[in-house]
């Protein structure tokens, strides 16, 4: 799974402290997303698409594994 | 896990790490009070660290595989442990007669009683945690 959380929020103009408030989440965990070393649940990832207000799939790329 | 439940968990540990000094003292039993006290630094520093931040899922996720190496590994060590140490008492041998092993072998009941108790949790835990996210048959 890829996603371009970064992409987003640097878009947004956000930092990972602000934009982890927003969600209400921890900045540790912006941090670990947006290096895919942890994927989001899925109530988490709805919450993230939602504040972008763009598709979940806009922000999360599925990639089938071989 | 909100404040309010980290400070009711916080306070349920130090009773129970106090009342193992307690004891231990009582009993002098020094090597547990000391191993008590290093437990408690330990929880305590490690817990407070993590406390800083906001406690969301991805700290709930570390919790569980936390919880899940804890298991893994503590599990088969007492009941490996609990094996080893019950072998003299089953030795014919003359040196590992009762008399002379009759505290490794109370040490190894204890332990197997651990394993036991332990995989017992494990499975009412899983029953219970299984029903609770699990689908009913009839439902479709």
């Amino acid at each position: 799974m890829k996603n371009k959380l970064k992409i987003h929020r640097v878009a947004e103009n956000l930092t990972q402290e602000e934009l982890a408030d927003k969600l209400g989440v921890s900045r540790q965990t912006i941090i670990a997303i947006e290096s895919n070393r942890y994927l989001p649940s899925i109530t988490l990832a709805f919450k993230i698409a939602l504040f972008f207000k763009v598709n979940i799939e806009d922000i999360f790329i599925y990639q089938q594994e071989d | 896990m909100d404040i309010k439940k980290y400070k009711q968990i916080r306070f349920i540990a130090i009773l129970f790490i106090i009342s193992i000094i307690t004891i231990s003292v009582f009993l002098k039993l020094y090597l547990l009070t000391l191993v008590s006290i290093f437990t408690g630094i330990i929880l305590f520093s490690l817990v407070h660290l993590s406390n800083k931040n906001i406690i969301d899922e991805r700290e709930l996720s570390i919790q569980e595989k936390a919880a899940d190496f804890t298991y893994s590994i503590f599990g088969p060590t007492i009941g490996i442990g609990a094996f080893i140490l019950l072998i003299p008492s089953f030795s014919n041998l003359s040196v590992f007669s009762k008399g002379e092993f009759l505290f490794l072998e109370s040490l190894g009941t204890i332990f197997a009683f651990l394993t036991l108790f332990l995989i017992t949790l494990y499975s009412i835990s899983y029953f219970f945690l299984a029903k609770k996210f699990g689908g009913k048959k009839d439902e479709e």
